[in-house]
């Protein structure tokens, strides 16, 4: 396939635009003009995406750039984000991993999406999952122990005592979304940063839903035989 | 027996009664059991329906305040706003919104022979925008279902509620029946902005991928009949325009009988509401090329990834991180996608040499510092000084013109007083009748509390109010006002006209204090 070289300096002027500021506004014009040219999109799909381990697809309102699963360049490492949220210790940054899972498995969870999904959940109910499902690490670590590596066993022991480090709810807390020093106070913490990348909505300190932005990323990026492989081989 | 023909639309219907499931079963809540739920959930789903009908949001004091004085006024239920709050909390949000999840309904269907569980939602939120959110404002409204179990329990044909409504409209203007005809303009817009609303849910199925292969023709149809029946409705928008216009011209021919001519700002209202109804509908046909995108968009991905793979977050990862105890990092990957981009930055030795603009600056900002003059500080400073010592001496000629006088009468006419100061001195007259200040001076000493005729130490003075002060100085230079004690300044209703045509309330001066009494 042959380029034109305009056509290859259109496509890298949008792609540093994406990588700069992660989306593209559609109201600006001039580039979402550069964008609808057919080789242009092939040139960001077939070279660019491939290449920079990245994928871009097009909402109503924007066009995203999101790291694929393995992009080390333009993800943040444990260590940053641990920085940039204001934790103190790895375990943490397990938690809140592990808290945003909780959360996208209450809106993910249908198996034809036929059915109608879940409008918002309480920060109560994940509260609730992810004791039940820390416990169940509980019970799982003494017999899995010789199976796993010690290094997953690590970080397995450590969330269970993060997580118990928290208590569930802290009466004395004069604001719950100052304190990050109990469960439900780590949750919101989580929340406030997802409510700040546009990606979730807390209403009334209670009730969390996702926004389109979210549910379009999702949709977009997971529900992709490939990617889905991909991820389910994070398990084996 | 023709069963096939008796089942017909067995499904249909059972959904139809799945909706009331969720009112009926409040019954059974053991919370809030001393309470009528059941009525209090109808109730509120009335509250948001009428909300929606007139426009306005449905937040979450209103409920709360619409609890509260339901409960009061209907049942003798007196709560607090707290208590009230937390009713709401526990009807709206556990009991009618089901804590987020849909309500389900589970039945046998004859028509497919298996077991059917209906799901579906009576409340949504209004607008998932960000900017709202951020006001925090969480309105809810009634869904498509919400909508459809309400008119459902008050005869009404859902597909053609529109239609019905304009026929409704019609019938009532024509027969000069306004306030009817208003109400039905003003359900018009209700009813197009569920249409409305039932768009946008449909788009968001489409997006959420809910429409499979088969589904799609169906919905292609829809939106096909949907642009018919639009376009039917723009039409009969346009004559029922033409019909209020109609009325309009012939009262100002005159044509109008008595009764008509009284409902003339009712004729305007429908007018405007009329306008109002048109512009939204005529919004349904740019909602409508939306979800046409939508459609295209989700044909697009259907034919690029043949077919739509889906994944359970709840079963296929999230047991999955809890069975395997899946570590960190790989718990990170699976959230790469959805966490913010990290732009790399380098360190550039060569930044050594560019300019250090920290520097830069520093300089620009001495330079905006202007040049101190000391000389003109002082000059501004003495025009100044002389400019308030101009004041207060004017200030103390003014009361001495509208005071002095008290020493011989109880009390004085301003209009008097420039009488008087006329025939006396005529140019200060006209001085003071060609300024503006003479006027406000009567204002501040009308407004003013201060009307003792009061020695005050000289030291003191000085804090005083302008007017204040001079007042004091005009009691030690005529020491022969102090026994007289107060002063009354009030206005009357008479008008002072000056030479220049200057129009002016006229005041009476008297001894003692009035506005004591008059406090009293």
């Amino acid at each position: 396939m042959l380029y034109q070289k305009s056509e290859v300096e259109d496509a890298f002027s949008l792609f540093l635009q994406l990588v700069n500021a992660g989306k593209i506004d559609k109201k600006d014009v001039e580039s979402i003009k550069l964008y609808r040219n057919d080789n242009v999109q092939r040139l960001l799909s077939e070279v660019f995406e491939p290449k920079a381990n990245v994928k871009i697809f097009e909402s109503e309102n924007n066009i995203f750039l999101v790291p694929q699963l393995d992009n080390h360049l333009l993800s943040y490492s444990n260590a940053e984000l641990k920085k940039r949220l204001g934790l103190d210790s790895n375990e943490q940054i397990y938690l809140f991993y592990f808290c945003i899972i909780v959360l996208l498995s209450q809106f993910f969870n249908s198996e034809d999406h036929t059915l109608a999904a879940n409008q918002f959940v309480r920060v109560e109910t994940i509260q609730n999952i992810m004791k039940k499902h820390i416990s169940e690490f509980q019970s799982y670590s003494e017999t899995q122990l010789e199976n796993q590596t010690i290094r997953t066993m690590l970080d397995i022991t450590g969330i269970i005592n993060a997580w118990g480090a928290l208590p569930e709810y802290n009466e004395k807390a004069k604001n719950i979304r100052n304190t990050k020093k109990n469960q439900i106070g780590f949750i919101l913490h989580c929340l406030k940063f997802l409510q700040d990348e546009d990606l979730i909505i807390l209403r009334e300190d209670s009730e969390v839903s996702i926004t389109d932005k979210m549910n379009l990323l999702i949709i977009r990026y997971y529900y992709h035989t490939q990617r889905k492989d991909q991820l389910l081989t994070l398990f084996k | 027996m023709n069963l096939e023909r008796i089942l017909q639309g067995f499904d249909e219907r059972m959904r139809n009664i799945a909706v009331f499931s969720s009112i009926i079963n409040l019954q059974e809540k053991t919370r809030y059991s001393e309470y009528p739920n059941e009525s209090a959930g109808l109730a509120t789903l009335l509250f948001i329906l009428d909300n929606m009908l007139s426009n306005t949001p449905t937040t979450t004091e209103s409920l709360t305040m619409f609890l509260q004085t339901l409960l009061s006024e209907r049942c003798d239920i007196h709560l607090s706003i707290e208590q009230a709050s937390e009713y709401r909390l526990v009807l709206v949000r556990e009991f009618l919104r089901n804590d987020g999840a849909p309500h389900k309904f589970s039945y046998y269907s004859f028509e497919t022979k298996s077991d059917e569980v209906y799901a579906f939602h009576l409340i949504e939120y209004d607008n998932l925008s960000i900017s709202e959110l951020k006001e925090d404002r969480s309105n809810i409204k009634l869904t498509e279902k919400g909508l459809e179990f309400l008119f459902k329990t008050k005869e009404m044909y859902n597909e053609l509620q529109i239609s019905i409504t304009q026929l409704y409209f019609k019938q009532q203007m024509q027969k000069g029946l306004f306030n009817e005809a208003l109400k039905a303009a003003i359900d018009m817009i209700g009813l197009i902005q569920s249409e409305k609303s039932k768009m946008r849910s449909l788009r968001s199925d489409i997006m959420r991928d809910a429409l499979g292969v088969s589904k799609r023709q169906e919905l292609e149809q829809r939106l096909s009949s949907a642009h018919d029946k639009m376009e039917r409705e723009r039409e009969m928008f346009r004559s029922l325009k033409g019909l209020v216009d109609e009325k309009l011209t012939s009262y100002y021919n005159g044509e109008l009988t008595e009764k008509e001519e009284k409902g003339l700002d009712l004729i305007h209202e429908i007018h405007r509401k009329i306008q109002d109804a048109m512009s939204i509908h005529e919004s349904l046909f740019e909602e409508k090329q939306r979800l046409q995108y939508a459609m295209t968009n989700a044909l697009e991905s259907l034919i690029l990834h043949a077919f739509s793979v889906k994944l359970n977050f709840e079963r296929e990862v999230l047991q999955e991180v809890v069975r395997t105890g899946a570590n960190l990092d790989a718990l990170k990957q699976i959230i790469n996608p959805l966490m913010p981009l990290r732009i790399p930055s380098y360190f550039n030795p060569a930044v050594i040499f560019s300019e250090q603009k920290r520097q830069v600056r520093k300089q620009e900002r001495e330079i905006e510092v202007p040049v101190v003059d000391e000389d003109l500080i002082l000059q501004i400073e003495m025009e100044e000084k002389e400019k308030e010592r101009l004041r207060l001496e004017r200030i103390s000629r003014y009361l001495r013109i509208v005071l002095l006088p008290l020493l011989e009468n109880d009390k004085i006419h301003i209009s008097t007083v420039l009488d008087n100061l006329k025939e006396e001195n005529e140019k200060f007259y006209q001085e003071i009748t060609n300024q503006a200040h003479f006027c406000s001076f009567l204002v501040d000493l009308h407004q003013s509390d201060y009307n003792k005729f009061d020695r005050i130490k000289q030291e003191i003075q000085v804090h005083l109010p302008t007017l204040s002060r001079c007042l004091a100085q005009l009691v030690d230079e005529y020491p022969d006002l102090q026994p007289l004690g107060h002063f009354s300044f009030r206005p009357t209703d008479n008008i002072i006209t000056f030479d220049n045509g200057f129009k002016l309330s006229d005041f009476v001066v008297e001894r003692g204090d009035l506005y004591a009494i008059s406090k009293k």
